[in-house]
């Protein structure tokens, strides 16, 4: 015991990172959880909340996301078209030596998975085209959708060995859809009754809120957004299934 | 009520979380990370964020665990003994 020296019997890297934890932590409560707790700040939130009414769309996260924060959205679909880029080319690498054998090599999937895939195929598609054309009505929206979407043709793929998302028609289907909320965006910088990226410049008036055809090109970039989002995910669904 | 259904969810997600961490098949352990993801959805929908609350269900419950049993399905469902 008295051979070992004491900086041998204490980890003292470990000891300094549960030291700097710890400091971190007393500062969070000293400084920053009263900071949270006097009531919300009341700057950016309350302003775009209170502004809601005038793009007509009754849930106000879906304006603030699509409208107000619509470019931070575009910056998103963005990052995701990135992961599914590179998880394509991790999983896709070996395919030109292995052409065709992993579809065949993949075992029949049992009874109860085709018997349910099918019963859920049509269902998951409905919702995830339900949500994607309600985004501006209620909860969810083209993420949600999109994703939901993407889950039901991944079922599909599991449940049946021959069908097979074509690579080359998913990646067409995203880009339309990635060049048409840029184009949306640049028609309303373009036009002069809005002026700005994004802006709303079909006719959206108050009255209609709550309809389904309201709140002006809000619906428009949500479902381009559901499209892309459903086929970037199906791509990397279809991907990790190719490996194997 | 609802401070009830949040230490309820809180301990249902907890349980997860360790179901998660001392399963060794890989299967169980995927199935407690989706059940913290549940509670996660349950968690966001008591907060009034139902726009949360679909995402994490979409992403974190669905798709999330999809992703990890592509994995499980390719590594093998046990642990291996030298891993430990």
């Amino acid at each position: 015991m008295s051979q070992v020296p004491l900086r041998k019997r204490v980890r003292v890297k470990t000891l300094l990172l549960v030291l700097l934890c710890g400091w971190l932590l007393a500062l969070f409560l000293t400084i920053l959880l009263p900071h949270g707790l006097d009531g919300l700040s009341g700057t950016v939130g309350d302003a775009l909340l209170e502004r809601n009414a005038e793009t007509a769309s009754a849930n106000a996260v879906t304006s603030v996301v699509v409208s107000y924060r619509g470019f931070d959205t575009l910056g998103e679909v963005t990052v995701l078209f990135l992961a599914a880029t590179g998880v394509g080319m991790l999983f896709g690498g070996r395919r030109q030596e292995e052409t065709g054998a992993s579809v065949a090599r993949r075992a029949a999937p049992n009874e109860m998975m085709v018997t349910g895939a099918r019963l859920l195929f049509p269902v998951l598609l409905l919702l995830g085209v339900y949500i994607i054309a309600h985004g501006h009505l209620s909860p969810g929206g083209g993420f949600q959708g999109g994703v939901i979407i993407a889950t039901a043709f991944f079922l599909r793929l599991l449940a049946d060995p021959d069908f097979v998302l074509d690579h080359a028609r998913v990646g067409l289907l995203e880009s339309l859809s990635g060049s048409g909320f840029v184009l949306l965006g640049l028609l309303g910088l373009v036009l002069l009754s809005t002026g700005t990226f994004l802006g709303n410049f079909l006719p959206h008036p108050v009255e209609a809120m709550g309809r389904l055809v309201s709140a002006g090109v809000i619906p428009l970039i949500y479902v381009l957004v559901g499209v892309k989002v459903g086929a970037e995910v199906g791509a990397i669904f279809q991907d990790m299934l190719e490996q194997e | 009520m609802t401070g009830l259904f949040a230490i309820l969810l809180f301990a249902w997600m907890i349980g997860g979380a360790i179901m998660a961490i001392t399963q060794t098949d890989f299967l169980q352990a995927l199935i407690g990370f989706s059940l913290v993801s549940l509670g996660a959805v349950g968690q966001f929908f008591l907060l009034q964020a139902p726009d949360v609350a679909l995402t994490e269900a979409a992403i974190g419950a669905a798709a999330g665990s999809f992703v990890m049993l592509m994995g499980v399905r390719q590594l093998g469902r046990h642990e291996d003994k030298e891993l430990r």
